[in-house]
């Protein structure tokens, strides 16, 4: 064939030059589809995060007071950091982050006790909050895991307000140097007004972190599938630690969930330890609740992770933390 | 002319080169981006999924909730939950199920008719098969938990019930133990071993252990990861308590059936480096002449050794004399059991 139509210098031009504009229309198309700053969701101004609830002036303190009746131990343990008054004043809207993960009734303690909910909802606005709003996005179903666990009726009763999960309740948020926070869900409508936080955690035994306290429980503020984290679950506990500063924690270590955390299900896996605990130091709050389930604060890591990076420190004693005990 | 024809070739062939080239690249850069996409991206275009909408039965073509005794009614809707979402229901404890082979999950909360406020919470997983259910079971196990005239595998606790029945693995809680709801439960529980029998399959490792000093009910099952060790699958574990022994008593035995006497061998030799690798030392033992030297690790003994094509040992002894003393125990059973 080309022997019989040999391409002469003008023919072969042509199609050069039909094959350059292909290549730079093709190129330029590429170019102008091109989105340069990647797969960003188109989230970018909707980002969100938390802000810093807690109080420079308090300072890290920790108390330790046992008693089996969770009233009285966290009235006393408040007491000993100063008076709910030093954290709330006239005027707070204050969030409490409860445990609520389960649909799983107070006997078996695998979530925040109503009777604790409740209590500290009325100190807070005893002390003058305007508004308690009891808050988290649970596992099961949000409905039945604050109503079968006693939590909404028993906030309720005591002036607080339930803030449910829903999917507007979400927007993403990205942790700076983070590795697991990343353009991910947060329940952030909760928070929109609030001035302060208080996390109520429950101690119990956990499958995967070994231990589930106070700066655990900030996963459930988390949405979206956020099971995956389970695989690096340190990690995860330790950059929420990071992304979330409260005012406060309390651990209700009254009823410790020794085994087969965290959700339990046999009376067995229970152990009465009569512990209540708060702080301003999550890291001690966590260090101390890991004694309660015959552990150290060295053998959870996300404890050692938060401790290095400054977010409180693992040795709960050098906080001299104030102890007594009430009947 | 033929001389410029040539050229002209080798011209078009470089173009087309290049252009091939160019499209190379497109396509290298498509695929290199594609491993660097944030998962997240996904999550945060859709904000949060609604919480778990779990199937109703009716989806479920293997309806494993029986029928309800008399005096129990449905308080909730039955739930079913699969591979894809069993976080929805147990996250924290789902890897335990998924890792021995979790196939799906029914669960219902009944109450008591009489008073509608006492009520519980039925599970069943479906694992699978016998062993997978039995893992599960033996890792949950309540070590003061009571004996359940059931099945091989059942036990109750002052407010739950927990059992296998081939390959289904139930559980069953209240939170008000009541003797007419513990009752129901056991009712509920006669009801699904009727209607899901455990047949007359056996899990055979568990004969291999040695009677002598066995603890009743301390069998279990680690189909991953046991003792830490990534190689091991299926390593079967029995408690033995040794009687007038001054110091703590509590042996644990374990053993792991494999293809062929070699594999066993090689998976023998495979634990043993892992244990030196990771600081542990080997000790002189008389007792343990017979079945190799003893590894201190971390201030406990370990035995491991082959016997046809079982791998066995000692995990975790308080001395090398009781560890060696049950490790030869196991070894004749092994040896008369023939795996």
């Amino acid at each position: 064939m080309s022997q019989s139509n040999p391409l002469d210098r003008r023919d072969f031009l042509l199609r050069a030059a039909k094959a350059g504009a292909a290549i730079v229309a093709a190129g330029g198309a590429g170019l102008w589809l091109h989105d340069r700053k990647g797969p960003s969701a188109n989230v970018v101004s909707e980002m969100v995060s938390l802000p810093d609830f807690s109080l420079a002036s308090a300072g890290p303190k920790l108390s330790i007071v046992t008693g089996a009746d969770r009233v009285k131990t966290v009235n006393r343990a408040l007491a000993a950091l100063g008076g709910i008054e030093r954290f709330i004043k006239s005027g707070d809207r204050v969030v409490l982050k409860v445990n609520a993960a389960f649909a799983s009734p107070p006997a078996l303690s695998a979530t925040s006790h109503p009777e604790l909910v409740a209590e500290v909802a009325r100190l807070c606005l005893r002390a003058g909050a305007t508004s308690v709003i009891v808050t988290d996005n649970p596992i099961n179903d949000p409905p039945s895991c604050f109503s079968l666990t006693g939590i909404a009726r028993a906030a309720e009763a005591a002036g607080a307000k339930i803030a449910l999960p829903t999917p507007s309740s979400f927007k993403p948020t990205t942790l700076a140097d983070a590795t697991l926070i990343k353009n991910w869900p947060l329940l952030i409508e909760p928070f929109h007004g609030a001035t302060k936080l208080i996390g109520l955690a429950p101690v119990k035994n956990h499958n995967r972190s070994g231990a589930s306290l106070t700066m655990k429980n900030w996963y459930g503020l988390l949405g979206g599938r956020r099971n995956v984290f389970h695989q690096d679950i340190n990690t995860i506990i330790f950059e929420l630690a990071r992304l979330v500063r409260p005012t406060l924690v309390i651990l209700d270590g009254t009823t410790t969930m020794m085994t087969n955390g965290p959700t339990g299900g046999s009376l067995d896996d229970l152990k009465a330890t009569n512990v209540m605990i708060a702080s301003t130091d999550a890291v001690a709050a966590d260090a101390f609740g890991a004694t309660l389930l015959g552990k150290t604060a060295a053998s959870l890591p996300f404890i050692g992770k938060a401790a290095a990076a400054g977010l409180g420190t693992a040795d709960f004693e050098s906080l001299n933390p104030v102890r007594d005990h009430v009947e | 002319m033929s001389q410029s024809s040539n050229e002209r070739g080798r011209t078009e062939r470089w173009v087309g080169f290049i252009i091939l080239l160019c499209l190379a690249g497109i396509a290298a850069g498509v695929y290199h981006k594609q491993f660097s996409f944030n998962p997240a991206v996904l999550v945060a275009t859709t904000a949060a999924p609604a919480p778990a909408a779990p199937k109703t039965a009716a989806s479920v073509p293997n309806d494993s909730l029986p029928a309800l005794p008399p005096e129990l009614s449905a308080l909730s809707a039955p739930e079913t939950f699969t591979v894809d979402n069993l976080y929805d229901k147990v996250d924290g404890k789902a890897d335990l199920y998924l890792t021995a082979g979790f196939v799906g999950l029914q669960c219902q909360r009944l109450a008591l008719k009489a008073t509608n406020d006492v009520w519980m919470e039925w599970f069943v997983y479906d694992m699978g098969t016998l062993p997978q259910a039995f893992s599960v079971f033996s890792l949950q196990r309540r070590a003061e938990a009571q004996t359940l005239d059931l099945t091989p595998f059942a036990y109750q606790t002052q407010n739950s019930l927990y059992f296998v029945s081939g390959r289904y693995y139930v559980e069953a809680i209240t939170a008000m133990p009541t003797e007419p709801m513990m009752a129901a439960m056991r009712a509920m529980a006669r009801q699904f071993v009727a209607v899901h029998p455990p047949g007359t399959a056996e899990i055979p490792e568990l004969k291999l252990f040695p009677p002598e000093n066995l603890e009743a009910g301390s069998q279990g099952l680690q189909i991953v990861d046991a003792f830490g060790f990534d190689q091991f699958t299926n390593v079967f574990t029995a408690k033995y308590r040794l009687p007038n022994s001054a110091t703590n008593t509590e042996v644990l035995a374990f053993l792991e059936l494999t293809k062929t006497p070699a594999a066993a061998a090689a998976l023998r030799d495979a634990y043993r480096f892992f244990l030196l690798a990771n600081g542990g030392k080997e000790i002189e033992s008389p007792d343990a002449a017979s079945i190799g030297k003893p590894i201190e690790f971390m201030g406990n003994i370990e035995v491991v050794f082959s016997q046809d094509n079982a791998l066995a040992g000692i995990h975790a002894a308080p001395d090398a004399a009781s560890a060696a003393k049950v490790a030869q125990q196991l070894a004749d059973s092994l040896r008369k059991g023939k795996p």
